[in-house]
């Protein structure tokens, strides 16, 4: 929802414009729109709450088609304090995810552990988690990048101790 | 789908000096991002997880560490299954007890996680056996006996133990005091019970029970403590409690209760050292309270007694006990007719027994309340196979079939005692990190 205010100059001595008006805040740089008719300007306001979601955001080290599914998912979330609204944001977020390669969820788990946004870290994680939770102990230390400091005695006692985890 | 960091990182189209390469490796390096790690880890299916301990050293430090596991325990935390103690067969070699599994959800199989105890190597003879499970950890016992020469009567040498069946941990308990010699005989442990409730606290209690063979005097009560290591005496001996069941303690509202055939149910009020009563909902007259491993369950913070009565019914109660010990509600009507009727295997048992007398075709191994009322069901036995009841729904599903009930057997036999040797003889499995 945004609110318009509509500006007319009445006077041409004044050079001044008073703005008013109620209720909103915002930090979107409203953009003015001059009538030359009758030299109104007109600037729309969006008066949502979350400002920082309407914001798109640059997202280091991933391509431009991610970067995009994740300022839409945003925004949507953002627009609207409905549940089905936020809902279907989330569940289009997570069907893009899905597609994506692991080593790219993984940029965005860091990218929204860094900006603290708790919606986008439960998405993400979720995802890796679900990913690696069908890996192998190997294959997890691939996509990690982690080099394997336990010894095969070492590595074979925690099997050993987990049978259960590792029997199938 | 093998992918590696730095190969897609080389495979975007930017051109990058060694500079920015170890920035940007540095940046999305999330081995050394522990909170983040940790809410990956967090989201783990549990087996997923223990697997996960073989990464890394690091990976194994984050997991088993004991804050990891206080916040992943699932809260609440529904049981996955439930342990049957099998019938032993007299023609297998097999001396160690084995215990078969059921799984509560039919579709998505939790796979056993043990079939015979041996964690103590030491153990030849009759092996460890499950005494009582309290939310994902469970009271083990190993017996050995033999003939004292000296005071020519039987000494009993037991173990306890506390075992955490998903993390495979163990730890064996001090003796209770005075536990030498043939006094045994005497001091006999009427019962164990262990107290354990995560949400609560990371530590446990056992509790237990000694009194005289054959006599209604100087029952005692000692509780062990992990906090402390150590057991010490609670409150002072009391008497007149033979028709106890001290081997069916209930471990709910920081007190442990155990059902009276007198129609009661006697209860120790744990950090207060005091026991005391409340009158049961009901009571029958030639009651048997080992008939089913109830009729006390405890579940989700409520203590509830399941009545099932005449013998020959297919109805039961479930009533409800407020925790101020005010009074009791029915919770449930459970009417297990519709269900029943539909497995041939019970009419089998009931037209080969029941012309002696009333007999009823099913054993209760468990009533676990759900989240959601819906959720609520019970686990029955019937010859050969396990069933799950919705109570809520008024639905069921077959579980599984299970091995130590051939057809017209159950493992309960009709006065209560448990075929598999000692009662009860049915355990419920939690996952659980809980460190023992």
């Amino acid at each position: 929802m945004s609110q318009t205010v509509v500006l007319e100059q009445n006077a041409v001595e004044t050079q001044s414009i008073t703005l008013k008006f109620d209720g909103c805040s915002s930090d979107a740089n409203p953009s003015p729109i001059v009538n030359p008719e009758n030299q109104s300007i007109t600037i729309k306001f969006d008066d949502q709450a979350s400002n920082h979601h309407t914001i798109p955001v640059s997202i280091p080290n991933v391509d431009s088609e991610t970067e995009a599914a994740v300022n839409e998912f945003l925004r949507k979330h953002g627009s609207s304090d409905e549940e089905s609204v936020r809902t279907d944001a989330m569940n289009d977020l997570w069907s893009f995810i899905e597609r994506q390669e692991i080593g790219t969820v993984v940029v965005l788990v860091k990218f929204a552990s860094d900006v603290k946004n708790f919606e986008l870290l439960e998405i993400f994680c979720q995802r890796v988690a679900d990913v690696i939770a069908k890996k192998t102990v190997e294959e997890v230390r691939e996509i990690f990048n982690i080099a394997n400091d336990f010894t095969p005695e070492e590595e074979q006692a925690i099997r050993d101790e987990h049978r259960w985890a590792f029997e199938d | 789908m093998r992918t590696n960091i730095k190969q897609y990182l080389k495979s975007k189209k930017r051109t990058l000096d060694d500079k920015d390469e170890q920035l940007l490796l540095s940046s999305t390096d999330l081995a050394s991002h522990d909170d983040v790690l940790t809410e990956i880890l967090l989201r783990l299916p549990i087996r997923s997880l223990l697997r996960s301990k073989c990464v890394s050293k690091h990976w194994r430090a984050l997991i088993s560490d004991h804050r990891f596991s206080l916040i992943r325990n699932p809260n609440p935390n529904p049981p996955r299954g439930l342990f049957l103690r099998r019938i032993r067969n007299p023609n297998s070699n097999v001396t160690a007890p084995e215990y078969e599994f059921v799984p509560f959800d039919s579709e998505n199989h939790v796979k056993p996680p043990f079939k015979t105890l041996n964690f103590d190597r030491d153990v030849s003879n009759s092996g460890i056996i499950v005494l009582h499970s309290s939310n994902g950890l469970m009271l083990c016992h190993s017996l050995h006996e033999h003939f004292c020469k000296i005071s020519k009567s039987i000494v009993y040498n037991a173990m306890y133990y506390v075992y955490n069946p998903t993390i495979n941990q163990v730890v064996t308990l001090p003796k209770p005091n005075k536990l030498e010699g043939c006094d045994w005989i005497r001091r006999r442990p009427r019962g164990m019970t262990l107290a354990f409730d995560p949400v609560k606290s990371p530590h446990y209690k056992v509790v237990c029970v000694r009194g005289h063979l054959w006599s209604d005097h100087l029952y005692t009560i000692e509780i062990y403590s992990s906090e402390n290591g150590s057991w010490k005496m609670s409150g002072k001996p009391f008497g007149n409690q033979i028709d106890t069941e001290f081997m069916g303690g209930v471990y709910w509202n920081d007190a442990v209760h155990w059902i009276c055939k007198k129609g009661y149910i006697f209860y120790l009020k744990i950090d207060e050292d005091r026991v005391d009563r409340v009158p049961t909902p009901v009571m029958h007259d030639g009651w048997n309270v080992k008939r089913h491993c109830y009729p006390l369950v405890e579940l989700r913070d409520c203590l509830l007694f399941i009545d099932i009565f005449p013998l020959s019914s297919m109805k039961l109660d479930v009533h409800e006990m407020s925790a101020d010990y005010s009074g009791w509600s029915v919770k449930y009507h459970v009417d297990l007719n519709q269900v029943l009727t539909r497995f041939p295997e019970t009419d089998e048992v009931t037209l080969a027994l029941g012309f002696i007398r009333p007999v009823q075709p099913f054993v209760i191994h468990c009533l676990v309340v759900g989240e959601r009322e819906e959720d609520s069901f019970l686990v029955l036995e019937i010859p050969g196979k396990a069933i799950r009841y919705n109570i809520g729904l008024k639905t069921f599903q077959e579980l599984c079939e299970l091995e130590l009930s051939k057809p017209l057997r159950l493992s309960v036999a009709d006065d209560g005692f448990s075929k598999l040797g000692r009662w009860p003889g049915a355990f419920l499995f939690f996952e659980s990190l809980s460190n023992v």
